[in-house]
């Protein structure tokens, strides 16, 4: 009995060991590190302040590090002189860019470079956070990038943030009597529950890839994985059916919801502050009636980079993976540019 | 079907219990048929491809035993050469060779009109060819008795373990085997289970994840900064050593599940304190048979040129030796470089000795680390031409590697590449103090099996989570 004991702490002990010296591995490796995100109860999933990222997936190799005030970029603090133009960037992860370094994404070549153009101190704050709908970026907006007083808000929307379903369990704009209003019901949700449980968890290398593992999991989609060829010669279409109807369902669903984020938009049309909507790819033809109807300022970054690529280059192509995804660096380069110059000719030329 | 896949865990679990169970003559059939279903996994037109190899190299190996004059015997080697050596040229050479003639043509002026022939290139080709001559030489040399089951030669050749990426087996090692009747032990079972853990730690956890930022950074180098550079070559000598001594390591611990001992391929290549110490260590299975079917034959012809004879041979063996690495002028190069360090020696020995002699600190244990890391200096500045995709490539990474970028990352990178170099150290010092790749078998019973359970545990969610790289030398 003795010995069966000894034995029982001695394979505890050795597991132990082990798994703390994976978890340094894996940590100081950054193959995997602890969650840059968290589920804050005010905004939902957003960045952690201070955290450190690492991605080193198909879409790129990049590293960077939140800042102590929770967005992306140098930290700029809410208050700002009056002298400095303070841009902020609010969209989904084509802002938040977590696949580049910092100085390779357009926020760094926008605020070099309008700098330089305007001969003042311009500031460009990344509120970009990875997977965020048009709901999201709108709370995002109200709740968080208002406070730091930007001059001018520049509001990344594709396609698909009209409409995306939540991804993840946060605040949730809701239309009552024609108004939104925030709801916090999600803190009741089980897949929030499920998550709070996760967040210990999450701040250790071992467990996020623990919780990666089990969200690869939940969507069901590992057939592929586990049985390669093997599956596609069993479910040859099996993907794409489950992708077409899922669209086609939301688009009603988000639609009255959407239009009054953009009302709600146009009502700062005659505020200090200017917002732009940055057009990522073509909308659905009644979202471009909306944007015009509301007289909302566009940038139509489709056709720049359409016109860049010349019809041929990929803008979203990356060498590495051979895959394609999010803008590549060149796309990153562009768009910087063009942003300087855009806002340059927009208030200062005519000046 | 890849090592680093779940497709081939399962695969695994079926076929070793199977071939167990199956009674011991059709054993050799079976694994023939899985070796067969394995190969077709990746490219089923390939088959044909191995099965000609296969019928042409047996053929040829019975003709060149029963010929009784010397020249028939010649004759029937040459044979198996071109046949083998053809089919290699085609699929893998064609295009380099037209392309490398057109640019030559027009330096003079000349413009080729040529095709390029879309093929492509069949997974390990270049190892199971090699694998397939070592049977004509052997029986040429007087070295190997023809082997009288076809089953059996063919199960050489395609053994699935070495069939992507070797061990390059010789028949005098493997066939006997395949002849022994097979019985299921239990240590054979914990080694093949202790080198395939091994094995996939090192391709899964290190190999690949170094390989992403290396393909990252080499894809877009204009991108990055001289650390990130410089971080993409140290990480790609990790990457290409654990990622194909990884593959080595899940062959072998395949193989012995099945009972069947293969070759090491690695013997701790970056301890070597020279470039020729570097050979005798890396890749060693492709060593020797540069060793014994180019070298050694090119040094016996031209002996009369004693120093150089050795140079000119040697230089001969690393250029081919690049350009069966790859189609491309970057390996040649990378074979020159290799064939130019060994040279310098030769050339250099005699002086070298004299200095040894004066100054006896140069054998201290100390220099001896120096020699260490300026072989391995030497090998990192070599695998650039290895990795890049052109030689403007790799010079940009000269260029720029050594005019000093940091970024608020730096000490962050410096820790991301020492922490990967202290593991591989710490692994490829255990294999050296054990003299063996499966030396966890020597650690206590209980650390063992807590090792392979969290090892294990986090290769698995790993292979789940994220999308796994082809071993490097699987393109070869």
């Amino acid at each position: 009995m003795k010995e069966i004991i000894k034995k029982i702490i001695r394979t505890i002990f050795f597991l132990f060991i082990i798994v703390v010296f994976f978890e340094l591995f894996l940590r100081f490796t950054e193959i995997s590190l602890p969650s840059y995100v968290y589920d804050s109860p005010k905004f939902g999933r957003i960045q952690k302040p201070g955290a450190d990222y690492f991605s080193i997936l198909g879409e790129g190799f990049g590293m960077g590090k939140v800042n102590k005030f929770g967005y992306l970029g140098p930290a700029y603090p809410k208050n700002k002189d009056k002298e400095v133009i303070r841009i902020a960037l609010v969209g989904d992860s084509y802002v938040e860019g977590n696949y580049l370094f910092d100085r390779q994404h357009y926020r760094y070549l926008l605020e070099k470079k309008l700098s330089m153009l305007i001969d003042k101190k311009v500031e460009v704050l990344n509120f970009g956070v990875g997977g965020y709908n048009l709901r999201d970026i709108y709370i995002n907006f109200k709740k968080r990038v208002l406070e730091y007083n930007p001059n001018i808000v520049i509001i990344f929307i594709r396609e698909g943030n009209f409409l995306q379903k939540d991804a993840n369990p946060g605040p949730n704009l809701e239309l009552k009597n024609g108004s939104l209003k925030i709801e916090y019901k999600y803190k009741n949700t089980k897949q929030y529950k499920l998550r709070m449980e996760f967040q210990l968890l999450r701040e250790y290398s071992i467990g996020n890839l623990i919780k990666e593992t089990y969200e690869e999991y939940s969507r069901k989609n590992y057939g592929k994985l586990l049985f390669g060829k093997l599956y596609s010669i069993f479910h040859p279409s099996n993907n794409l059916a489950s992708n077409n109807s899922d669209s086609s369902n939301v688009i009603d669903k988000y639609y009255s919801i959407n239009k009054v984020i953009l009302e709600k938009l146009s009502e700062y049309n005659n505020s200090p502050i200017k917002i732009f909507i940055a057009k990522s790819n073509n909308y659905p033809v009644y979202y471009d009636n909306l944007i015009s109807k509301y007289h909302l300022s566009t940038i139509d970054l489709d056709s720049l980079l359409y016109k860049y690529s010349k019809g041929t280059e990929i803008l979203n192509y990356w060498k590495a993976s051979g895959e394609t995804g999010h803008w590549n660096h060149k796309a990153q380069r562009i768009i910087g540019n063009y942003l300087a110059n855009y806002i340059y000719n927009y208030f200062y030329k005519k000046k | 079907m890849a090592f680093n896949s779940f497709i081939y865990i399962f695969f695994l679990i079926i076929v070793v219990p199977l071939y167990y169970l199956i009674p011991d003559r059709y054993r050799n059939i079976f694994l023939l048929s899985i070796s067969y279903i394995f190969y077709a996994y990746s490219d089923v037109r390939f088959i044909g491809l191995i099965l000609v190899i296969t019928i042409t190299t047996f053929v040829a190996g019975r003709k060149i035993y029963d010929s009784k004059e010397r020249y028939s015997k010649k004759l029937y080697l040459i044979i198996a050469l071109i046949i083998n050596l053809s089919i290699l040229g085609v699929f893998k050479y064609f295009n380099f060779f037209i392309d490398s003639t057109s640019n030559l043509l027009s330096v003079f002026g000349y413009n080729l009109d040529y095709v390029h022939i879309k093929l492509i290139l069949p997974l390990g080709i270049s190892f199971y060819t090699f694998q397939a001559l070592t049977y004509v030489f052997d029986i040429y040399y007087q070295t190997l008795t023809p082997t009288k089951s076809f089953i059996n030669f063919s199960l050489f050749v395609a053994f699935f373990p070495t069939l992507t990426a070797g061990p390059i087996e010789r028949a005098k090692r493997l066939i006997p085997q395949f002849e022994k009747k097979t019985k299921f032990s239990k240590d054979n079972f914990k080694e093949g289970i202790t080198l395939i853990s091994m094995g996939m730690f090192r391709k899964v956890l290190i190999g690949d994840t170094c390989g992403r930022i290396v393909d990252h950074i080499f894809a877009t180098p204009n991108y990055f900064l001289s650390i990130e550079l410089l971080m993409a070559v140290l990480l790609y000598s990790l990457q290409i050593y654990n990622d194909f001594a990884g593959y080595s390591d899940i062959a072998r611990g395949t193989a012995k599940l099945l009972g069947i001992d293969i070759m090491d391929n690695f013997n701790q290549p970056y301890f070597s304190k020279s470039i020729a110490e570097f050979w005798r260590r890396w890749h060693i299975s492709l060593s020797n048979w540069l060793r014994d079917y180019l070298f050694i034959p090119l040094q016996l012809k031209y002996r009369k040129l004693k120093k150089w004879g050795n140079v000119l041979a040697i230089s001969i063996t690393f250029l081919l030796c690049g350009l069966w690495h790859g189609a491309s002028w970057t390996f040649v190069f990378w074979g020159f470089l290799h064939g130019f360090f060994m040279s310098f020696s030769v050339i250099v020995n005699k002086q070298r000795q004299l200095v040894y002699k004066k100054f006896d600190f140069l054998y201290s244990k100390p220099f001896e680390y120096v020699k260490v890391f300026f072989t391995f200096i030497l090998l990192s500045m070599s695998w650039i031409f290895f990795r890049a995709n052109s030689f403007n490539e790799a010079f940009y990474f000269f260029q720029h590697i050594f005019i000093w970028n940091g970024t608020e990352f730096t000490l962050r990178i410096i820790l991301i590449i020492s922490v990967f170099y202290l593991v591989t150290f710490i692994i490829d010092f255990l294999e050296q103090h054990y003299k063996t790749h499966s030396f966890l078998l020597k650690f206590n019973n209980n650390f063992r099996y807590a090792f392979l359970l969290v090892n294990w545990a986090i290769i698995l969610m790993y292979l789940f989570t994220s999308k796994q790289l082809p071993f490097v030398y699987s393109k070869f």
